[in-house]
Order: structure tokens, then sequence, then C-alpha cells
């Protein structure tokens, strides 16, 4: 089946880079691009008439929680640290059952993967909080992720987190609890959750491995992985350099720096993406340097740093070393308009200069680079043969204003709400506004029990009344 | 006519706001009679917003009543918009816009204000593409936008006393102070003019545009009209360092000090911006007391985050002058006019500056958008939903997607959701915004007739106006236009 999408401006990929049609058109056949350019004048089956609106390639998502994140309860407070409130004997359970059902899980991951088509996702690449897990993911639990996924008919990389090591106790003196045992079996599961997806009918959910931060991993398990990700042909996706504790705990376990540590395993790679990558390269550009060199990726996640007051110094200066940056979420709500737009401030705000984070940068990070970080020359660009993942923003109305560059427009004035429609694979999954198939009101409703519950644990853990924990903005009355 | 809305969430108010979820809101003839749970009487219309937040109506204290400039400046470093001094000097002083195109872009961007949330609004107009004051007409198609299209507004007629010019290797001030005293007459004159006017939504204030752009005495009798209508003085205040040295060589002080010698500062008085302060910035006075001197004197400061932030700047810092007890206010300043936005990014900004994610709060930034707001235009009716106040309530839809469980609707409000999500605003008890679309205009007429003046302004911006345009690029699209 062919669908013509007529009238907008289209952002076109020339080859190199994308380029505005003013009025173009874009035909999907099946779940690839057959044309895009202006004056399409072949058949289609269906026609949509959507001038005044802005045709993109799907943003990819580079980290996206997947289940439901704990990260909006912690707006304006001090997180309490909860590795290190996780009660000894909770840590010791030997049933190792899980804190959350199958049930709560697909829930959760309902409620998110839905938000992120929403807001434009196309592409995500998964992640799920590891604070409520004692070592690795539940073995079903990424298979329900990719289940959902499938559901929804949102492209998805998934994976089955692991590490070898678990933190416990306060931040300036964290002990890291070693398993060695725990992190092979956690490999195992994650090479086995990789083979399962390659076995899938369909290419659109697909597997990558997911050490989950580079603190908690031995040298032996970080070799055993990339062996591994080589083997399958797959993406390894890691948290990396998210604190000057992390920088130290490297430091004392190796006599090194994160860099160095990572190059001199022969870990670094086109097939590595590393998340965050805040604490390097602070005196002088070396590190980007040497991870520019080495082709490694980095997955930018502006919104859920400044939660905590940090910017990333600066996206601006990592490109221009020639690091590859792709933007996430890593929180809630998955919305990649948000993070463009902060991913924009956070690097004016870096370099105290306004010709940094341009629009038409961040627009690349989202689209172009979450695709060459994903190793896919098929997704985050609207060309003939590319996968027919599609974003499409109503630019008209007060909210935009008048006619003037899209690309800025979208970057600093569109929000979620002005997604109107988002295809993936060559399916209209979101249609005026609206995930298909989906029951807002229950999904929401199904997650509000389980942030409540989530507060609960963790007030449990603390040893704390809920509202004295997480107390409410105003009084409540 | 008696009219319940029954939400979701109320935010009441009872000395501070209060959560109550299930609550009802119930007004008539354009006030408050009732915010609390389970309104005993009875109602001509109930609404049902079960899926909302129901909140005062937000306060804009710095809302840009004309088709932006500054939207041509983002993701450029450049000064701000030159003038050739031939140019300012011309005698016979064309405008850049038309009348019609004036009326075009205050009917615009008084829409784009009411979509953004504000019910009140403190009306600004860019004096870049002008030369000593506001064109006569434009106070008036203001005043009218604001009246004829629903909304609260304080207008003013700008004027200054000094223009800024560069002429690619030289830039200075011409000075004159007669003509700003003019602008004053004629701000007196629009004041009389429209004081009370559209049942009292619309009324005057004065508007010096900038400290720097004013004399002593243009300042002084500023205020002392202010004084005299029962309004407040607004200026531009502290927004560079070049302005600080300018202050400190003309008058051999610092600028809060300055305005504290004239009597300049007090309860009827906002700062915008006030980035550049004792303790903060660029310089530093030994003293460092002028957050002190600030709040002391009950002078109010507006900050607009999202126009410094694409900047690369912004205010060290809201929580800063927050605890020194400074009442603070939020404004735009720039498109879109989003208040919700406004709020989150001034709490995100305060976070950046202060290192602490405690630091500006949502709760401490929508207080700034409301009661802050408020205090600053000297209006204890509106910004809260309690009982006699004015009924300028805003209905946000926070059962949604992308907003996600709501379990905090204050911390939902300001960071998750944005102006889209507005289902309904009234002011005075008049529904202005119904199902997210405004009802008093055809929005996508207002947006094509603001194309013309939007145009003219982007061509007049540097390059068009200046001779030269230094260190800077006029800005340029993000990716090249294919046809």
């Amino acid at each position: 089946m062919t669908t013509l999408i007529r009238g907008g401006d289209v952002v076109a990929w020339d080859g190199s880079q994308h380029m505005i049609l003013r009025g173009g058109d874009l035909v999907l056949d099946g779940n690839r691009i057959a044309f895009v350019g202006v004056g399409y004048a072949g058949p289609s089956d269906q026609t949509l008439e959507l001038t005044g609106r802005l045709v993109c390639p799907g943003f990819i998502n580079l980290h996206c929680e997947v289940a439901l994140s704990h990260g909006p309860v912690w707006d304006d407070l001090v997180r309490p640290n909860l590795y290190a409130i996780r009660p000894e004997s909770w840590l010791r359970d030997p049933d190792d059952t899980p804190m959350f059902t199958p049930e709560e899980v697909r829930a959760g991951a309902r409620l998110s993967m839905s938000a992120a088509l929403r807001c434009g996702s196309t592409t995500i690449a998964g992640i799920n909080t590891m604070v409520l897990k004692r070592w690795d993911d539940a073995p079903w639990e990424p298979d329900i992720f990719a289940d959902v996924a499938d559901e929804l008919g949102l492209r998805a990389y998934l994976s089955h987190h692991f590490r070898a090591g678990v933190l416990s106790g306060p931040p300036d003196a964290a002990r890291v609890a070693w398993n060695d045992e725990a992190g092979r079996r956690g490999l195992d599961r994650g090479i086995a959750f990789v083979e399962r997806m390659h076995r899938r009918s369909d290419d659109r959910v697909r597997g990558l491995l997911f050490p989950y931060t580079l603190d908690t991993m031995t040298r032996k398990l970080l070799r055993a992985t990339k062996a591994a990700a080589q083997q399958l042909g797959t993406r390894i996706r890691m948290h990396f350099a998210q604190s000057r504790a992390e920088i130290e705990r490297i430091r004392a376990q190796h006599g090194t720096d994160p860099v160095s540590f990572l190059e001199d395993l022969d870990f670094l790679g086109p097939d590595v993406i590393l998340t965050h990558a805040l604490y390097i390269a602070e005196d002088d550009d070396r590190d980007l340097d040497r991870l520019a060199r080495a082709g490694v990726h980095v997955a930018h996640c502006p919104v859920v740093l400044r939660r905590t007051g940090r910017v990333l110094r600066s996206f601006s200066r990592y490109r221009r070393a020639g690091v590859n940056v792709g933007l996430g979420t890593d929180t809630f709500p998955p919305d990649m308009l948000e993070e463009m737009r902060w991913a924009s401030i956070g690097s004016k705000l870096a370099d105290r200069h306004a010709a940094s984070g341009l629009a038409r940068e961040v627009f690349e990070a989202a689209t172009i680079g979450g695709a060459r970080a994903l190793g896919r020359d098929d997704l985050g660009r609207l060309a003939v043969g590319a996968k027919a993942d599609v974003t499409i923003i109503d630019m008209r109305g007060l909210h935009i204003g008048p006619d003037d560059d899209p690309i800025r427009a979208l970057v600093h004035y569109a929000v979620q709400e002005n997604v109107e429609h988002v295809y993936v694979d060559g399916r209209h999954v979101v249609a005026s506004g609206q995930v298909r198939g989906l029951d807002e009101r229950e999904t929401l409703r199904a997650g509000e029990g389980l942030v409540e519950k989530m507060i609960g644990l963790f007030a449990g853990w603390a040893g704390q009344p809920a509202n004295r924990l997480v107390p409410p903005s105003f009084p409540v009355e | 006519m008696r009219t319940r809305i029954a939400g979701r969430w109320v935010i009441g108010y009872d000395g501070g706001h209060r959560i109550i979820p299930h609550g009802d809101v119930v007004y008539e003839d354009g006030r408050i009679v009732f915010a609390g749970r389970g309104y005993p009487g009875s109602a001509d219309l109930t609404i049902d917003a079960q899926d909302c937040l129901i909140s005062p109506g937000l306060i804009n204290l710095h809302a840009v009543a004309n088709v932006d400039l500054q939207v041509f400046r983002i993701d450029v470093e450049s000064p701000g918009f030159p003038k050739a001094r031939r140019w300012v000097e011309q005698p016979a002083a064309t405008e850049v816009l038309s009348d019609r195109e004036i009326e075009a872009s205050a009917r615009f961007s008084v829409a784009c204000i009411l979509r953004g949330g504000a019910t009140t609004f403190g009306a600004i107009t860019t004096m870049a593409p002008k030369r000593w004051e506001d064109p006569p007409a434009e106070p008036d198609a203001i005043a009218r936008a604001a009246g004829e299209l629903g909304g609260r507004a304080y207008v003013a007629h700008q004027y200054r006393a000094y223009v800024s010019y560069w002429d690619g290797s030289q830039s200075g001030w011409l000075a004159d102070e007669a003509r700003a005293f003019l602008g004053l007459e004629r701000a007196k004159a629009f004041a009389r003019r429209i004081d009370g006017a559209y049942e009292g939504r619309v009324r005057p204030y004065f508007f010096p545009y900038t400290c720097d752009a004013s004399t002593p005495e243009l300042l002084r009798a500023s205020k002392a009209a202010a004084d005299e209508f029962k309004t407040h003085l607004r200026t531009h205040f502290s927004q560079s360092w070049q302005e600080v040295e300018t202050i400190i060589e003309r008058y051999g002080t610092t600028p809060v000090r300055y305005l504290e010698g004239l009597g300049v500062l007090g309860g009827n008085v906002i700062l915008t911006h006030a980035l550049h302060i004792a303790g903060n910035g660029p310089y530093d006075d030994p003293r460092d007391d002028d957050l002190q001197l600030i709040a002391a004197s009950g002078t109010s400061v507006c900050h607009c985050p999202v126009v410094y932030l694409r900047r690369g700047r912004t205010l060290n810092s809201f929580e800063r002058y927050r605890r020194a007890g400074i009442n603070l206010g939020l404004g735009t300043d720039t498109f879109p006019q989003d208040m919700l936005l406004e709020m989150r990014y001034a709490a995100l900004a305060s976070k950046f500056e202060n290192g602490d994610p405690t630091a500006g709060t949502a709760a401490a930034v929508f207080d700034a958008a409301t009661v802050g707001g408020a205090l600053a235009l000297g209006r204890d009716d509106l910004g809260r939903l309690a009982p006699g106040a004015r009924a300028d309530i805003l209905v946000v839809n926070l059962s949604r997607l992308h907003i996600g469980p709501a379990t905090d609707p204050i911390k939902a409000l300001v960071y998750h959701a944005s102006a889209a999500d507005i289902e309904t605003l009234i002011v005075d008890g008049r529904a202005v915004v119904e199902r997210g679309r405004l009802q008093t205009a055809d929005e996508e007429e207002l947006v094509r007739a603001a194309q013309a003046p939007y145009d003219r302004y982007k061509a007049a911006s540097p390059g068009g106006i200046a001779a030269t345009v230094p260190n800077g690029r006029s800005s340029r699209p993000h990716c090249r236009f294919a046809r």
C-alpha cells in the first residue's frame, strides 16, 4: 500500500544533510520511503493533505526509559541515595523476587512507550532503572518490553541489563559488592535475549547489549561483552562518567581514567554508545579526541541532567571535536522536542554563547546522530529506500506564528501536543495526536498506581512516611 | 449567572496556595465566590473538568505585544539591533510598520499571550526599530486588542531620552531629554484615555524604556506619574555589564543605588531582568547589599528566563533573589509567550545557577507567576482563587499521556505541561479560550495578518536599519531551502 503525504514542509535528506522542501511530497510504500520531492505525479492508495505541517524523519531516542520512571518524583528534591537505603535483608533475598509483577511491568511499559510515540519518537533504545533490582533484570522482563513495543508498533532496541557489581552505602563511601557469577549470568541472559530478538520475523524489535554502568563492570566482563557484541553484530550501550564519584571509583579500582580504561581494553569503537559521558574532557579536549577517533557515540540526555542543575560542557563542543552525539530522554516524559530544546539551551548556558547548540545541530542529533549511533543508514532521514519512519508536526497556529525557519520553530516553539501523526515502518501509529489502539485513560490510571507503589517502596526503605520523603508542592486539603 | 467548575484539583488560597483534590471553583459577575471542596450552593452552569487542574490565571509581567524581534537572534551571537546614526537622526520619522500592520501585530501578539496562559499581562513593545517613543497608534492598538480579545492588561506608551547607534566603527548615544518628556506627556494622555476601559480590564502604567536610556529627571517624573495614576512604573534594568558601566560613568554609582537615590524604588516599581546587580555577574560593589535594598523598598523584579537562556545567560539566581525577600514575578519578553514554559525554565535555570535541585521549586515559580505578579501590580484580587478575587481562571488538562502520572499537580504543570494543554482560560468570568481555542477571534486569520509585520521587522533587523552589523550575522535558516 502507498501513502502520499502532500503539501507540508518536508525535511528531506540529500545524502549528506537535511534540507527543507517547501510544499513537498513524501510517498510511503509499505515500510519504505518511495519518493521524497516536489510534485509527485505517480499513483497512491491514500493521500493525506498536510499543508502547514513539518514532515520530519521520526526521532531516535537513544536512551528511553521503557519501564515506569521514578525520576519525576524527585523533581525539586534531593533524591535520597537509593542504593544506600536498600536494606541488606532485601539485597540478600535468596528468592530474588522482582519488585514488580509481569503485569505491572507491562502497564509501566505501555505508558512509557506509548508516550514516546505520542511525543514523536519512532525508534527507541530502551533502558529501565536498576535501583529496584538486585543484580540484573528479571529474565522475563525485556521480553515484555519487546511485546509492548511490538503491540504499539514502535521500533525498539532492547536489552537485558546486567552488572557484576552492586553499589551500596553513602555516595562518598560507597562500596561495590562484586559477584562475577551474577555478572556472567546477566551477560549470558543478555546474549540469549539478543539472539531471541534476531530470530523474530520482522526486524522492528532488536537487541543490544547493556552493561549497566562502567563502575559496576569488571575487566573480564567488559571484554566478554565486547566479544559477544562483535559476534552478534550488535551495539553496546553503557552509562558512562555520570558522576564524579564514579570517576573516583574507576581511578581507585583501575588506577586510570575512564576513557583510558576502556581504550586499554580495546573496548571503544563504532559499536559503542556511551550515555551521558559527562565528567570527561574537563580540562582539555583530549578525551573527546580519543572518543572521536575511536568512532564512539555519545547519548546526551539533557532533561534528566537539568533536574539537578547539570549540563554537558558542551553539546556543541563534543560535536566540534568530532564525536557523534545523539539524544535520549532517560526519564518521563520521553519528549524529544523538549530534549532538543534543552540540548540547545544547555549548550548555550555551558558555552555562555548564543551561537551554541544550534537548532540544526540538535535536530541532527535527534535524527541522523541517533541513526549513526545505531549503525542504521535507513533511519533518521527521509530518503528513498529508508524506513518509513515519519513524525509530522502541526505548525499552523499561534504557537508557531508567522512562517519562517521551520527547524528553529520546531526546536524553540513546538511541544508534544503539536505532534500530529507518527508512522513507524509504514504503519500509522499516531493519528491526530492519538496513539492508535491505546486506552489512554486506563494506561494513565495504571501508571498512577505504579508511581504510588514505587514511592511507598522507597519510603519503606528510607523509614519515612511517603509524604515526608516526597512532600507535595503545596499543602493538600 | 453562577458557574461552578468541578476539577480533579483546585488550587485554592488561604494566605498561600493549597491543593484541593476534587474541588470546586464557583464564580458570579466576574468574581470568585467559592474555592474549596464540596460547594454547598447551586449553580446555573456546572463545568465538569475531572481531568483538569483549576488554577488561578497566570500573570505575565513583561509580555511582548508586537511580533517579536528577539527570535531573529536565536542561535546568533549578535549585539542586538544596531541602528545607524543617520537613521536615528532623520527628522521626519517614518515608522517601520504602518498603522494597519501595528494593529495586526498587536492583535496576533495579545492572542499569543492569552493562549500562553496569562489572564493578566503587562504589555511591552520592542523599541529596536524605533527612535524616541512608540508610534502614537501602537499603545491604543494594544489596549484595543486586549479589550476586544478579552485579556486584562497594563499598557504603556513607551519613551526614552537616549537612543543608541552604531556606525560600523563607532557606537554612541544620541540624547534628547525634551523629546522624552514629550513622550511622557503622551503617555499621560494615553493613560487618561484608556484607564478603566473595557470594564476596568485595561489600565495604564509608565514605562521609561530602560534605566540607561533615561535621565534622573525623567525617572522621577515617571514615578510621579505612576503614583498619580495609582499604577506602577516598569523599566528594563541592569541587562548588561555595559549598562552598569554607563550608569557608573554618568552618575558615579551603581544602578540599584542610583534608583534608590532618586526615590525611584518602591512598591509600585517593577525592574525587568535585574541581571547585573552587586554580588552578581561581572561587578561587585563592596557593600554588596543590592538585594537587600531592592527587598526593603518593596520593589519587584520581573524575571524572563527564556529570552536570556537563548543567549546562554540567566539570572543568578531566582532562588537567591527570593531568599533575599525580593518579590519576583515572571514575564515572557519573547515569542512564544508560554507562561508554563517560563515557569519551567525559571525553575531549571535556578537549579543550574545554584547547582542545587531544591533551588527554584515548582511551588516557588508558580507563586511568582501568580501571587508574585499580583503583588508587583498591587493587586490582591488577582493571582489567587479566593472568594472576592477576580474570576481569572486557568483550566489545564493534566490527564494526558505526555504528562503521565500527575502525583503532584503543581510539578506536573510546571515540568510536563505546556500552554497547549490549557483547555479553558477565563478572564473576569468570561471564557476567552475554550477547548484550547481562542473564542474571541479567528486564530488562523490572526497568524495570516501577522505575516506582513513579521516580515517587515525581519527585514529591518540587522542589515535593514543598521548600516553594518558588528561581529554578527543576521539569522540564517537552519537548513538550506530547496525548491
